[in-house]
């Protein structure tokens, strides 16, 4: 039991939902993938990406080897006004004929409390390959009616776009982009518990 | 009705005329502006917001002043005096019209983006991002902003005709005096 620290706050509830360890899937119905960036002080944009999947890989008794896979589809970058987006997709920005995904796999979890942790992986944009920390909360856990667990998960970071090659527009765009990954996960239902 | 226009009232009129004018040209060199020339295109959006917003306060103080001082009797015929006061209202309802529309058209705008007013200080937002509103709000603005621009040049046309026929209209708002 002292052990079960990541996910035993996912995982278990006062004695009632129990938590099965196992492969969690995820996917742009179970939330969003979403960015904004500064200009200057004068205003924030927002945008997000509308098709992504994931996996995550949790066993509450071994927690240092969770495993966070996600990938986006470059493409389906969204922002409000279409100029905007077409500017995204071309080769100054994620380039998307060239690089049609983005990826982020986890290398590492590290506990900050029992909602929090703090994620370290490769993140990989327009085919450049960056370390990229996360930090990690959950909120609103719970237990649905059918007794599984539910929890938001929302992942938090900050990225620098010229690390990926992303140096279009400086002096009105920031170079540091927040990201902002909300994901409802429903724990009782792995897709392969073990 | 008054005898001669008060000097401010004289000021005020060619000032909206002249931020009329200049917000309108500006409307058009911003919207063709291309998008990655993004600084320029925000600096020209506040511009056109401010001139505006300008040209709007101009009108409210204008018709403050026109409510106590009223207006200079003309030397128009009657029935001739009567239109130019209708053609006249129509302009103060665009001219107020016209920046409201403006300034909802940018508050409902799908990108966030502030007015700031000469360039400095945020206005509020009142509706928020509305993007069905935006569409509908944003072709009002331009038509009604075209529908003042091309009434105030037939409002110049006739002013001018007025002058080459003798008449004391334009000299009595450019202040030279006249004699009516
Ligand atoms: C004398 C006052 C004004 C005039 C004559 C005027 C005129 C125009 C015209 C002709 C357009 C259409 C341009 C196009 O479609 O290419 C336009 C667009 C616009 N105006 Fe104004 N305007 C005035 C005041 C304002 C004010 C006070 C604001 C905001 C505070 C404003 C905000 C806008 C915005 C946001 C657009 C939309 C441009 C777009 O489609 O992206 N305008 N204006
Ligand atoms: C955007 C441009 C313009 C706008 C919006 C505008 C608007 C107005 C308005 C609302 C009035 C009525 C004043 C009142 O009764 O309180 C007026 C009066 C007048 N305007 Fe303009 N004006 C414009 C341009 C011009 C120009 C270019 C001329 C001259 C060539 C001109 C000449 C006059 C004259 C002579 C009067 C006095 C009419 C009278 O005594 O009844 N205006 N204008």
């Amino acid at each position: 039991m002292a052990r079960l620290i990541f996910l035993a706050v996912l995982l278990m509830t006062a004695g009632t939902a129990r938590a099965a360890p196992g492969l969690y899937a995820f996917d742009q119905r179970h939330g969003t993938i979403g960015f904004n960036v500064g200009h200057f002080g004068l205003f924030t944009s927002e945008g997000g990406f509308e098709r992504f999947s994931g996996r995550l890989t949790i066993d509450p008794a071994r927690l240092e080897d969770t495993r966070v896979e996600v990938t986006i589809d470059a493409a389906s970058v969204a922002i409000a006004v279409p100029e905007a987006a077409s500017m995204l997709k071309a080769p100054d920005y994620f380039d998307v004929t060239q690089h049609p995904a983005i990826s982020f796999g986890a290398t590492s979890v590290e506990r900050r409390d029992d909602t929090h942790f703090h994620l370290r992986g490769q993140l990989r944009i327009r085919g450049i390959t960056r370390e990229q920390a996360m930090e990690i909360a959950i909120l609103d856990r719970h237990a649905d009616g059918s007794g599984s667990e539910v929890a938001d998960v929302v992942a938090s970071g900050e990225i620098s776009r010229g690390d990926f090659g992303m140096v279009a527009d400086r002096s009105f765009i920031e170079d540091v982009v927040r990201l902002r990954i909300s994901m409802r996960i429903r724990f009782g239902a792995a897709v392969n518990g073990g | 009705m008054a005898v001669e226009w008060h000097p401010a009232q004289r000021w005020l009129h060619w000032a909206t005329a002249g931020l009329v004018a200049a917000g309108f040209a500006l409307a058009w060199v911003m919207t063709s502006v291309p998008f990655r020339q993004m600084a320029l295109k925000f600096w020209l959006y506040q511009a056109h917001k401010s001139i505006g917003l300008l040209a709007l306060l101009a009108v409210v103080a204008r018709l403050m002043l026109r409510a106590r001082l009223g207006r200079r009797a003309t030397d128009l015929p009657p029935r001739e005096d009567a239109l130019a006061a209708a053609g006249h209202a129509v302009l103060y309802i665009l001219l107020l019209a016209v920046p409201l529309l403006g300034y909802l058209t940018a508050d409902t705008a799908p990108l966030r983006i502030p007015t700031l007013f000469l360039g400095l200080l945020p206005l509020p937002v009142v509706l928020g991002r509305d993007a069905a509103l935006f569409g509908v709000l944003v072709t009002l603005h331009r038509v009604l902003a075209i529908g003042l621009v091309v009434l105030a040049i037939g409002h110049a046309g006739l002013a001018l005709r007025h002058h080459a026929a003798g008449r004391g209209v334009l000299a009595a708002m450019l202040g030279r005096r006249s004699a009516l």
